[in-house]
Parts: C-alpha cells; sequence; structure tokens
C-alpha cells in the first residue's frame, strides 16, 4: 500500500456545526476551506450533512449511460453507507476529481479503485471517530448502513454523529483497505437511477434548460453547403420578427470543427430566433469544387478499389499468393453511408463572456476540451474559461465536440450577453459531425484445414475530422504479434491469421465527420463479422464453429493507452459467443425463411455476442423475432444499468442497421426530422433477452461495447433466413421493408 | 395583442404573447416550465407531450392561442400530493436513462391508461409508439406502463 503523504490530504479541518473536511486529493488542490454551513465535506466524493444525510458526488458527466448512479455506489459501497438513505450530485468541473471527460466507455473502469479508495478512507475515519468514542481499538468495530457498531456490546454510532469527532481523527498513513469483493452488498446489485425521483417529475436540467439572468437566445443558420461561407445577408424580414434584437455574422474559425460560418439571429426568446432565422435572406459563398453527393463519393471510393499507394497498415504473409490456392475464397465489397447521432436532447449551449472571463453551461462531455475550444475561439486566456456540465440528453458521440460551445462563447462576447445557443432538429441532421462513410474489400480464404488463412482488407474511408488522418481501422482483424503495443490498440480480434493484409485509403471530403458510438468499431465489425459468416457459409462451416477456430487462444496482446490496462482474453470472446449461441438455441431448426445470426466482439475493453432471429415474409417484409445478448463487461456494478446498456446498444444497433443514412445532395447532408430519418418505435423493437457472464475481473466498458456486433448479427440473420448477402447498409435500401 | 389568460397545473397565468407561439415555448420560456422538452418541434417524437383537458397533445405544434380555456398539465403537474401512478411505475421498473424523451413518454402514458385502464400489450405498444427514445428503453417503458395499470386499479379497488 502506498503511503499517504499529507500534502496529497485536505487540511483536516472542523466547521463551525462540527463538520469535517479531509480526503485524498489528486496532488491539484489543497487547502480548500470548509463551508461554514454544517455541512461536513469528508472528501471531494463524500458529504455529510449535519441532520446525517449523506451525499456522494458522482465525478464525472452522465451522457445516459447511468454513471450518475453507478459511481456513487462503488463509494457508498466501500464507505458501508446505507444506498436507500444517500443523495447524489454530480460534480462540478474541479481538478481534484481527475479527468472528468467522458467516452471510452471507461467511466466505471478508470475510477473504480479511486473511488473504492475514497470511500474505504472515509469509512476508516468514521471508524476511527467511534472507536475514540467508546475507547476501545478501531478493530473492535464494525460498519453496516451508515453506522459503526461496536462488536462486543452492540451499540452504535450514526455516520452523521460521527462526523465532527471524525474531524479531528489522525489522518491515516496509510490507505485503509478494500473490501473483499465477496462481501459486496451493494455492487453488482440492481439499483434505479440515483435522480429518477427528479427525472419522472421533469426536474432534472439538461443544457437546453439551463438559465442564466440575462440571457437572450441565439439560432444560427449555417450554410447547407459544406465549407460555405456567407456572401451577403438581407436581415430586414429577420429583424422585424418581434422579439428578434440583432443579427450576428459568424466568419467561423480555421479549424471549422471548431467554429463554421453562418448567421445568427440573436432575441429574446427560441420561438423568436427561430422564427427570424427562417426569415433571413443569405446569399451563399458556396465554395469550389464539385458540389458532393452520395453517389460520386461512392464512385470516388470504388475508384480507390485495388489503389497501389494505399497505406499498409499491417502485414504478415503473403495474402495475394496464398489466396489462389485455397479452396473457399470470398471477394466481397461492404458500404457504410454517413450516420447521423441525433441525440434526443437538441445541440445547444450557454456561455457568458464579461469582464474578461468566460463562463460555459451545457451538455459537454470533454470539459477540458471544451475549454481549451472556447479559449482559442474567443481569445481569452484557459483560465479565464469555467466550464460547467449539466446532465445531457443523450451523445453517442455528438458531445465529444466543443462546437457549440464555442458558437456560444463567441456569440456572448460579440453581443455582450449571456448566449444560449439552441440548434433545431434539422440544423443538426443538416450540420452533424456525421459518423464517416466508407467501402471495405476484403478477399480473404479458408484453408482445407477449415480455417481462415488468408485475408485481405482494404479500407477506403473518409477521415473522422475530430482525430484528422487516415479513415477509421479500429476493430479489424490484425495477426498475432505485428506491432501490437502499439497500433493494436483497439483491435477487434487479434488471430493468428498467417496470410494477412490491412491497407487503407484515405478520401477527402468536405462533408464533415466525427466520432458515433464505437468509432471506427461500428464499421470494422460489420465487414470482419460480415466476411467471417461468408466464409462459413462458402466453406460448410458452422460460423460459431469458424469463429471460435479463428479466436483460438492467442492471448499476447496488450491493449495501449492508459485508459485500457487489460489484457485481452480470447476465452472470453469464445464464452460470450458460445453463450449466445446457446440461449438461441443455435442449430436448432427454423421454418422456412427464417433464420439466425451470429456476431460478437471485443470492443474497446470488453465482450459482447447476439444470436438475431429473422425471418422474410411476403413483400420482403423483414421481421425480427428475437435478439440475445450476451456481454462480459467485468464485475458488474449496477446489474439495472448494464441490462438497460445492452438493451440501448441493441435497439441503437438495428435502428442504424435498418435505416441510417444520411444522404448527401448537391454538396449538402439533406436535413431531414424523425419522419424522414427514421429510428426505431416501441412497436417495432423485438424481444431482446440479456444476458451478462458473472466476472470477478475489474469492471471495464459498456456503453459502446454491445453496439458494433448488432448489424452483423442482423444481416447474418437475413442471409440465414433468405440467402440474401446485404453488403451495402441500411438495409431498407436493398429491398426489403421493415 | 391581447394578454391570453391560461391555466396550466392549476394556475391562471396571464401572458403577453403572440397568439401563434407554440404552448411548448410559452411553457419553457416564458414560464420557465423546462420539464416539457423541445427534440423536433414538428410532433414526430413526443417529448412536448403536455395534457390539455386530460388528454396528450404535442406542444410543439399547438399554438398558445388555440388552448383557450382548457386545462394545461405539464410533466411538473402530474404528481399532486403524491406521485402519479405512472411515475411509481417508472420508479419502480428503472426506465430512464438519459430520460430527457422521458416527461413526453409519462405524460403520454398517463393520458393513454386514463382513457383505457386495461390495455393488452399490444395497445400499449401501438399508444407509446409515437414517442421516441433514442437510448432505447422501450422494453421498460412497455413493463411500467402494464405496471402503472396495476397500480391504477388497485386504486380504484
Amino acid at each position: 500500500m502506498t503511503a499517504i503523504t499529507r500534502r496529497e490530504f485536505f487540511v483536516v479541518s472542523a466547521t463551525a456545526a462540527g463538520g469535517l473536511v479531509i480526503g485524498r486529493t489528486l496532488g491539484a488542490q489543497s487547502d480548500r476551506p470548509a463551508p461554514d454551513d454544517g455541512t461536513a465535506r469528508l472528501s471531494p466524493y463524500i458529504t455529510i450533512h449535519r441532520d446525517g444525510a449523506i451525499e456522494i458526488t458522482a465525478p464525472k458527466p452522465d451522457v445516459g449511460t447511468g454513471t450518475i448512479t453507478s459511481l456513487p455506489m462503488i463509494v457508498a459501497e466501500e464507505l458501508d453507507a446505507d444506498w436507500t438513505a444517500i443523495a447524489v450530485r454530480q460534480a462540478e468541473i474541479d481538478p481534484v476529481y481527475g479527468d472528468q471527460g467522458v467516452g471510452g466507455s471507461d467511466s466505471v473502469m478508470s475510477h473504480y479503485n479511486r473511488l473504492r479508495q475514497a470511500g474505504a478512507l472515509g469509512r476508516a475515519l468514521l471508524v476511527s471517530a467511534a472507536a475514540a468514542r467508546w475507547g476501545i481499538p478501531p478493530s473492535e468495530c464494525r460498519t453496516e448502513r451508515s453506522r459503526v457498531v461496536n462488536r462486543a456490546t452492540g451499540a452504535a454510532l450514526a455516520y452523521g454523529e460521527l462526523a465532527a469527532l471524525a474531524a479531528r481523527q489522525p489522518v491515516p498513513s496509510e490507505l485503509p483497505p478494500l473490501k473483499d469483493p465477496n462481501s459486496f452488498s451493494l455492487i453488482g446489485t440492481r439499483q434505479a437511477g440515483a435522480t429518477i425521483r427528479d427525472v419522472v417529475r421533469g426536474g432534472v436540467t439538461y443544457g437546453i434548460d439551463m438559465r442564466v439572468p440575462g440571457m437572450l437566445r441565439a439560432v444560427i443558420q449555417k450554410c447547407p453547403v459544406f465549407g460555405g461561407r456567407v456572401r451577403s445577408v438581407d436581415d430586414a424580414a429577420a429583424r422585424a420578427v418581434p422579439g428578434v434584437r440583432r443579427i450576428v455574422v459568424l466568419e467561423g474559425a480555421e479549424r471549422h470543427i471548431w467554429l463554421r460560418p453562418g448567421v445568427a439571429v440573436i432575441a429574446e426568446s427560441t420561438w423568436a430566433a427561430l422564427k427570424g432565422r427562417d426569415a433571413l435572406k443569405i446569399v451563399w459563398d458556396e465554395g469550389d469544387g464539385a458540389p458532393e453527393t452520395t453517389a460520386a463519393l461512392r464512385q470516388r471510393f470504388a475508384e480507390r478499389d485495388g489503389d497501389g499507394a494505399a497505406r499498409v497498415v499491417r502485414r504478415a504473409g503473403d495474402p495475394g499468393a496464398a489466396l489462389p490456392g485455397l479452396p473457399h475464397t470470398v471477394d466481397a465489397t461492404y458500404e457504410l453511408p454517413f450516420l447521423a447521432h441525433v441525440p434526443m436532447e437538441p445541440i445547444n449551449c450557454v456561455a457568458d463572456v464579461a469582464n474578461g472571463r468566460c463562463h460555459v453551461w451545457g451538455p459537454i462531455q470533454l470539459p477540458d476540451k471544451a475549454r481549451e475550444v472556447v479559449s482559442s475561439v474567443i481569445g481569452l486566456p484557459k483560465d479565464a474559461v469555467t466550464i460547467s456540465v449539466t446532465r445531457i440528453g443523450g451523445g453517442f458521440g455528438r458531445r465529444l465536440l466543443s462546437d457549440y460551445a464555442a458558437e456560444a462563447a463567441f456569440l456572448s462576447k460579440t453581443v455582450g450577453a449571456p448566449i444560449q445557443v439552441v440548434w433545431s432538429r434539422e440544423d443538426d441532421v443538416a450540420h452533424d459531425y456525421f459518423r464517416p462513410a466508407a467501402r471495405h474489400r476484403v478477399r480473404a480464404g479458408v484453408s482445407a484445414t477449415g480455417r481462415i488463412a488468408a485475408w485481405d482488407h482494404q479500407v477506403i474511408g473518409t477521415p473522422n475530422d475530430a482525430y484528422p488522418g487516415d479513415a477509421e481501422t479500429d476493430g479489424l482483424l490484425a495477426p498475432q504479434g505485428t506491432d501490437a503495443a502499439h497500433d493494436l490498440d483497439d483491435s477487434l480480434t487479434p488471430c493468428l491469421i498467417p496470410h494477412y493484409q490491412l491497407r487503407v485509403s484515405t478520401v477527402a471530403t468536405r462533408v464533415q465527420t466525427g466520432s458515433l458510438r464505437a468509432p471506427g468499431h461500428n464499421v470494422g465489425a460489420f465487414v470482419v463479422q460480415s466476411v467471417i459468416d461468408e466464409l462459413a457459409h462458402a466453406s460448410g462451416i458452422d460460423p460459431l464453429e469458424l469463429r471460435l477456430r479463428l479466436i483460438g487462444d492467442a492471448a499476447d496482446f496488450p491493449f495501449a493507452g492508459p485508459r485500457r490496462p487489460w489484457f485481452y482474453d480470447p476465452a472470453r470472446l469464445k464464452r460470450v459467443l458460445q453463450a449466445a449461441a446457446e440461449r438461441a438455441g443455435w442449430g436448432g431448426r427454423l421454418p422456412a425463411g427464417s433464420g439466425r445470426g451470429l456476431a460478437g466482439t471485443f470492443t474497446m475493453s470488453s465482450y459482447a455476442a447476439h444470436v438475431i432471429e429473422a425471418s422474410i415474409g411476403s413483400g420482403n417484409r423483414l421481421a425480427i423475432h428475437r435478439v440475445v445478448s450476451v456481454v462480459d463487461c467485468g464485475r458488474v456494478v449496477n446489474a439495472s444499468g448494464v441490462e438497460a446498456q445492452i438493451e440501448s446498444a441493441v435497439i441503437d444497433g438495428l435502428s442504424a442497421a435498418l435505416f441510417g443514412e444520411v444522404e448527401i445532395d448537391n454538396g449538402r447532408a439533406v436535413p431531414k426530422n424523425f419522419d424522414t430519418y427514421r429510428l426505431l418505435r416501441n412497436r417495432e423493437v423485438p424481444p431482446i433477452e440479456t444476458h451478462v457472464i458473472p466476472s470477478t475481473e475489474p469492471p471495464t466498458g459498456l456503453g459502446e461495447i454491445p453496439y458494433p456486433a448488432v448489424a452483423p448479427a442482423l444481416t447474418n440473420a437475413i442471409f440465414a433466413a433468405t440467402g440474401t448477402r446485404i453488403r451495402r447498409l441500411p438495409i431498407s435500401a436493398n429491398g426489403f421493408t421493415i | 395583442m391581447a394578454p391570453l389568460t391560461l391555466s396550466i397545473n392549476g394556475h391562471a397565468h396571464t401572458l403577453d404573447v403572440v397568439a401563434d407561439v407554440p404552448l411548448l415555448w410559452v411553457l419553457r420560456d416564458e414560464l420557465g416550465l423546462t420539464g416539457t422538452k423541445f427534440g423536433c418541434g414538428r410532433g414526430l417524437c413526443g417529448a412536448c407531450t403536455v395534457h390539455l383537458d386530460g388528454a396528450a397533445v404535442r406542444s410543439c405544434t399547438t399554438a398558445v392561442g388555440s388552448v383557450g380555456a382548457r386545462r394545461v398539465t405539464t410533466i411538473e403537474g402530474l404528481a399532486r400530493d403524491a406521485l402519479h401512478p405512472v411515475q411509481a411505475a417508472w420508479i419502480e421498473a428503472d426506465v430512464p436513462q438519459c430520460g430527457y424523451c422521458q416527461a413526453g413518454q409519462i405524460m403520454a402514458a398517463a393520458a393513454f391508461l386514463a382513457q383505457n385502464s386495461r390495455p393488452s400489450d399490444d395497445e400499449i405498444q401501438v399508444a407509446m409508439s409515437p414517442n421516441l427514445c433514442r437510448c432505447g428503453t422501450y422494453h421498460r417503458i412497455r413493463r411500467a406502463v402494464r405496471r402503472a395499470a396495476e397500480l391504477m386499479a388497485e386504486h380504484r379497488a
């Protein structure tokens, strides 16, 4: 155990009403004064109020994955607090909480140990206080449900009663021991959302609900054509709309992903701003070059097929030489469209630039990044920018970007008042940073001994503007031993394919792109899991069996990066596949026109597999009868939350596979709303059976993990049902009605 | 422009608003009742669902001038002394994920159950389909509506 040095703690001090301030910091802040209102801050994570009420702070914003519940549960477990009497609050943005960015499905994974320690430290101080009160050694105390109990006498003291005394205890010189996980009584149970009472009464403040005194509203019209700029504006009609105050032209930032050109209507109300925007007459400079269209982009992708200049990412053996000799081969071209995120809460942000400072409130997933972008766009130093994160109405990758914070900050600085920017749903679809489009060409083959022996894979795609560079290649197969520690950070399935090549061709486009749920994997897994299925059918080998042979026992792949210290374990991937197959009755007979499809991945840090049962009826009508999903995400914190995330990923994956497509026409994304950008409705979702492999491994991620394998499980089912292989998404573009 | 008087959650409010402003924006921006959400502005997603005399309507496509004397109920006014049975059932089933659509779902469910106290599973799914959930809480919504019907029947018994 590491000794705790005094500088790592807040100074222990008592408040006027017997409070306590102590806690293991992360070395950033120190000596924060105790609040003088009778509350006792046991640590940045634990506050005990004067009446004994215990409040636990969730260090990260909640995008909808339930971390506002699961993170405090970890603290409460080690603290031995009565969860039924806990209040939870979301932390302000403060370095004491470390990295408060949300992404990579790693909130629980990265905070598990730190939060356990915070809970254990709080418990140790409370025990120490009780022991002092009773005049007994701490070892003669135990804790349960927010009380310390004298083992010998059974006498009990509530945590609330002990807070003041705990303040006067010596700071422990060592980290207190953590619980034996076998004795967990909260972690692993089903708990309702910690703020659910507020949610069901409409009492949660999302970004769009933020109100700041003197705040004006802004709606921005951006050029429908990607890369366009404002040439001239006739704003007379807009100004005549009652409530409209001002029109502001935005030139945009040099990095378009930070701030794009447009014309903002500033008004006293959201409706007036929307109406004013509709009344603008703008002449755009649409830029040079031929306008992008979906067809033209597909053509440009096709022209790069077989491109000798494609960058080789991975190579082992010689697939070109090996393929002709294999008895069963597949040559398949897959195409995936741009996808929109459409989080339920439209894009919005509030900013107030005044007196050389800027305060931003919004549904922001990466507060440090937002601070950097805002500071750059409005020309203030970073420490003059404060970010406050509200509740977030869904992310799916959209809220990783800070453009809407920059818009609000720029307008506030220009106008000299607090500004709330709001986007319409049509704005959201037209000006999203889409999941990149791609074309994948795979030539692969199975040997006479029934194993995948060669795989030649070319990725042709648009880049992800959030991470400029090549088209995304996450989630693709790679052979053992080739630069694993550095480049295979997000590899789907390291495997033994003796002849393997992965090449990437990146196609520049004006279409704006960004990260979508399991970036890279959400395309790569569709291709890989489909091609494996094609190989299975071509060689007469069961698709589950072919996967098990492929995965084998290759285990020596450490995953690089500070967030992912875990090693991939092939046994766990095989187990989720086998469990899904077993539970779904894999291999059992189905009526004609019905079929089962299987897909499973190691994505980012956890394992997921699905079996989907589907059938095609008259009129080429697709029916999805059943989804069986199995996940291994290590030790589960909140069983209710885990089940919810699996269902979320399945429904999201089905919607995207069935309907998801952003049309590019005449250089622009065709604006849509929920009538034309279709998502599954309640009566359209099939039964979903979720199973979690019980595990004592440390918790790993889940929000994104089950998503990539959903689409291929469905198209594999359609193949099994009909013999029709879908290689171009969405499914609705293939003549099926849904 | 004559001021409009509206009954909202049992209270009278007199407002200086243009008649064609959607009720949604009057609730959110004039009255600070932000529980009713903006999701699409075209009546397609249901996040803006409120009750007019107990019936579910899309406030984003309801002009404030058309409300008249009808009683407006928003999510903030659904519970009275205790949570509405739909809200209680929602908690039992742990329905929300991001939570943004949930007020609209709850309002739609409450109005539906007031009209149909013994719905079949199919009727529940059809009734709730106009309300989109991007996070995919549909299965729990179905269970919660079923449970709310039970709670309401118990209450009547």
